[in-house]
């Protein structure tokens, strides 16, 4: 299962966590959740704005083959949107064409107003890309490189010195400039080419398969560096196959497969919105050491559980839904806790990106 | 935050001697674009350039070494010994020779790998989603190539200076000699970025690269004798049994002296600088993805058939030309001028870089004459064919007010050449417009670009000059003498006065030529239509207006 797991911890008592959501802040999905919710309650709810990226009816077509049948979808500023499918469903060539490497067969794009196809020079001033593999110039230093591509980007000469420093100070390359890019492990070439993508202060950055060579603390440390770059102002299209990795940090997803985008939606703490106007229902599975038909029999009489079955056969897990709102669910947990219920574990049910992944897609080869 | 508190730093200013330490300090980077600075980073650093140095100082040295040893050990035998102007003349001609060799052999691996090493690295994509230019890329790229090349020409001046010790060469036999190298070198880095920019692998561009310059090689060879006045006209001296012949005057006295006499050399620059350009054009306009409007097929039937028609009227003319070896050089090589010329033109005016405004194109949507053409057509196909009309009228127009009233002051042999080149400017006109379309429907168009629109302003600038220069004295049109006919074939005495020269001249009066661009551009107009049908039918999406077919049609469009 996904990351949010949630371990029963009787002594908080579930009053006090009504009381301050916020502690429950680095746990899991009920309180991204909430993050989502309350973010929405002050009036910061991105679908009200402008999209910056806007895709209407993609089509590339290679000779006989179709790699993208028709997209649309929208990215709002500040948004990460998580791209994600199986390999040759068309997310680099999506990527590609949103880079201006590649022409559409037909359709429309346009990033921050600017027309992709039209405009390319301009959206390249606008765009930062970051390809899945990527290869670095033999015989130059760090520095060297990011200075290439600061003149590249045209970043005055008088400023390069800065910028280039302050962008290898966000990526921790700081201390390594002097080292030829060559001699860079796979993970650090990766770090390299994050800070050459920010190294014009784009305002829509497209990363391909960031994260694929790092190891766990690179990837952890990237985790935190998008969502600085989210509070920069930064909107970012991600693609990945490690679906937890997007959870953690994506605001918005699309699944694509064969071309097509088979689902898309918003994500609150790696949770699949289903509906932006109405608060979600939550799902819990809960564990019991042994089968207990009679939590059950109590979970049946309590009318704040929306719905409840038998998970297996064993009878020792039990699947509830809950209305939106998170009181009562402690309620109902308080109240078989203080029946001395053998309740090993309560895990999120709800839908993430895995289950919708898994959903949609049906694997076949593309 | 970093970043954007960086950007908004203050420059600060300094003074001139300030500057002057800080243009120091950051040289090379003050030398042309990123890319020129990234390469010469990455190229000087490589261990191979320090092999290639050596090797090239090597060899060099060793055939001086082996040049002077041998002129030692001739004078203990029984041969003649040389003296020293002779032996400083044999160096020299050795030096050159192998230099010559090292660039051929050498230099092409050099180059070839400019464009294919990116994309085998992986960095192409990085490259081109920078804001550099198309042009700046490949300026960078054959800038970069070129220095690293010219640096191991270069190293062996020290060993040349040993030979003009012995005597026996002038300092303008050096320049030429060098210029000569300069001139392959750079030749062979355009050739070598060119051709890395249409392959994906090294190994391929090398060989084709390699192929190439073999090819080059063989003609040269096989040409040499006719190169051989052409020393004569650099002041080259040349060794003919065991004595210096030289002819004529130095390269730079030639130069300074005898502008006019230069005209040769002239011409043989503006040819290597117009098919230069050719392939930075070429080149800059492969390395990104074009737009297509999918009009090319419709493009490449108008191409089929006009050149189907100015095969046919060519062939209705040869036998007339059967016994006039000259006139058919001397057209020939007009149609090498009008190649360059009419093509040059046409990109200019190519269809997806006409940048009709499209407030423009719905204006003319509006008319209902119009309206109906730009429901066939594609916005470039039509812009295409209507540039084409105008130029071929004004075109004419021109050649004919400025040309045909002299025609009369010429001799029976002056007005055939004129007749013969008349009637085959439209011809030319059409089947070089329809090519031009062709290579804009490919993506060989260029983007409009600084360097794009530089070279098409010079060489445009230059072709008059070209057909001044060409029309003193003897000569009749440039690239008269340069033209592979006149390599192998010898000149014949002039034909006398063709007795149907008066129908080229009916056929070539400007109400017929009208006619006859009203007539092509009507049946190339019939052909793009049945050619849009046909693509319609394949259900091939069209562009129109700048929306699809489908769009624009329920828009009203």
């Amino acid at each position: 299962m996904n990351e949010p797991n949630l371990d029963l911890k009787p002594e908080s008592p579930p009053e006090e966590m009504k009381e301050n959501g916020a502690a429950l802040e680095a746990e899991g999905a009920a309180v991204g959740l909430v993050e989502v919710i309350e973010t929405e309650d002050e009036g910061k709810d991105p679908v009200i704005q402008t999209p910056l990226v806007e895709v209407k009816n993609l089509y590339k077509e290679f000779d006989e083959t179709v790699a993208i049948a028709g997209i649309s979808f929208e990215i709002y500023p500040g948004e990460i949107f998580g791209f994600i499918g199986p390999n040759g469903a068309g997310k680099t060539t999506t990527i590609k064409i949103l880079s201006t490497l590649l022409d559409p067969t037909s359709g429309n794009l346009t990033i921050d107003g600017l027309d992709v196809i039209e405009e390319p020079e301009k959206v390249r001033r606008i765009i930062g890309y970051m390809p899945d593999e990527f290869g670095v110039y033999r015989g130059i230093t760090i520095w060297e490189y990011m200075d290439f591509f600061a003149g590249a980007y045209r970043v005055p000469r008088s400023k390069r010195k800065g910028v280039i420093e302050g962008v290898l100070e966000l990526t921790d390359l700081a201390v390594h400039r002097n080292r030829h890019v060559t001699t860079l492990s796979k993970g650090m070439r990766q770090r390299l080419c994050l800070a050459k993508t920010l190294i014009h202060d784009p305002k829509f950055l497209i990363l391909d398969e960031p994260a694929s060579a790092m190891d766990p603390r690179a990837r952890i440390e990237l985790r935190a560096l998008l969502k600085e770059l989210q509070t920069m102002g930064k909107t970012i299209l991600i693609s990945s196959h490690i679906l937890t990795e997007l959870s953690d940090v994506c605001t918005s997803f699309g699944v694509l497969e064969k071309g097509k985008i088979l689902r898309s939606g918003r994500l609150g703490g790696g949770t699949v919105i289903e509906n932006e106007e109405e608060k979600p229902a939550l799902k819990f599975k809960l564990k019991f050491h042994s089968a207990c038909p009679e939590a059950y029999a109590v979970l049946q009489n309590c009318p704040e559980v929306l719905s409840h079955q038998f998970v297996t056969p064993e009878e020792n897990e039990i699947e509830l839904e809950f209305t939106e709102d998170p009181s009562q669910f402690y309620k109902v947990i308080k109240l078989l806790v203080d029946r001395s219920f053998p309740l090993l574990t309560v895990e999120a049910e709800n839908e993430d990106l895995e289950r919708v992944f898994l959903e949609v897609t049906r694997g076949d080869l593309q | 935050m970093a970043i954007s508190s960086s950007l908004a730093t203050e420059n600060k200013r300094s003074s001139f001697t300030g500057s002057f330490k800080k243009l120091w300090k950051n040289f090379p980077g003050n030398f042309g674009s990123p890319i020129l600075q990234k390469e010469l980073r990455g190229n000087f650093r490589k261990n191979g350039f320090f092999i290639i140095h050596t090797l090239c100082l090597t060899v060099i040295a060793g055939a001086i070494v082996w040049g002077v040893m041998s002129h030692s050990e001739s004078a203990t035998s029984t041969q003649e010994k040389l003296t020293s102007v002779q032996l400083g003349r044999s160096l020299f001609d050795t030096f050159f020779v192998i230099q010559y060799f090292i660039v051929l052999i050498i230099f092409p691996a050099l180059t070839a790998t400019a464009f294919t090493e990116e994309r085998t690295r992986g960095s192409y994509d990085l490259l081109l989603c920078t804001d550099l230019n198309p042009s700046e890329i490949v300026l960078g790229k054959l800038l970069a190539t070129s220095i690293y090349c010219l640096t191991t020409v270069f190293a062996t001046l020290p060993l040349l200076a040993i030979t003009t010790l012995f005597g026996g060469v002038s300092f303008g036999e050096i320049a030429a000699g060098y210029g000569i190298l300069i001139g392959l070198t750079l030749a062979l880095s355009m050739l070598g970025v060119f051709i890395s920019a249409w392959v994906s692998s090294n190994i391929m561009s090398i060989l084709i690269v390699y192929s190439v310059v073999f090819m080059f090689f063989i003609y040269s060879a096989m040409t040499w004798p006719y190169f051989v006045p052409l020393f004569d006209f650099l002041g080259i001296a040349k060794l003919e049994e065991g004595e210096i012949v030289k002819t004529g005057d130095t390269f730079v006295g030639m130069i300074l002296k005898h502008i006019g006499g230069g005209k040769e050399l002239l011409r043989l620059g503006f040819y290597s600088v117009i098919t230069f350009a050719y392939f930075f054009i070429f080149t800059t306009n492969r390395i990104r993805p074009k737009a297509d409007d999918h009009s090319s097929p419709l493009r490449a039937l108008t191409l089929v058939f006009l050149a189907c028609l100015a095969f046919l009227n060519w062939q209705d003319l040869s036998p007339e030309f059967a016994n006039h070896k000259l006139a058919e050089e001397e057209v020939f090589s007009s149609s090498l001028i009008l190649f360059f010329f009419l093509l040059f033109v046409v990109l200019r005016f190519s269809t997806e870089s006409l940048m009709v405004p499209r407030r423009i194109c719905r204006r003319f949507s509006r008319w209902r004459g119009i309206r109906f053409f730009y429901r066939i057509f594609t916005p470039g196909a039509f812009w295409g064919f209507v540039f084409t009309f105008v130029l071929i009228l004004l075109g004419s127009l021109s050649f004919y007010s400025t040309l045909m009233p002299a025609i009369d002051d010429l001799d029976s042999w002056g007005k055939y050449r004129y007749t013969q080149f008349f009637t085959f400017f439209p011809f030319y006109f059409f089947g070089f417009a329809a090519l031009g379309f062709c290579l804009s429907a490919w993506g060989f168009t260029p983007g409009y670009n600084f360097w794009t629109v530089f070279f098409i302003f010079i060489i445009t600038a230059l072709l008059p000059l070209i057909f001044s220069i060409g029309q003193q004295g003897d000569g009749i049109f440039c690239f008269y003498y340069i033209s592979p006919f006149t390599i192998f074939q010898s000149l014949g005495e002039p034909p006398p006065m063709n007795e149907k020269a008066p129908r080229y001249l009916l056929f070539g009066s400007v109400p017929v030529i009208v006619a006859a661009g009203v007539f092509f551009t009507t049946v190339g107009t019939l052909l793009t239509w049945i050619g849009t049908l046909l693509a319609r039918k394949a259900k091939a999406p069209m562009l129109c207006l700048g929306k699809w077919a489908d769009e624009a049609k329920q828009d009203g469009v």
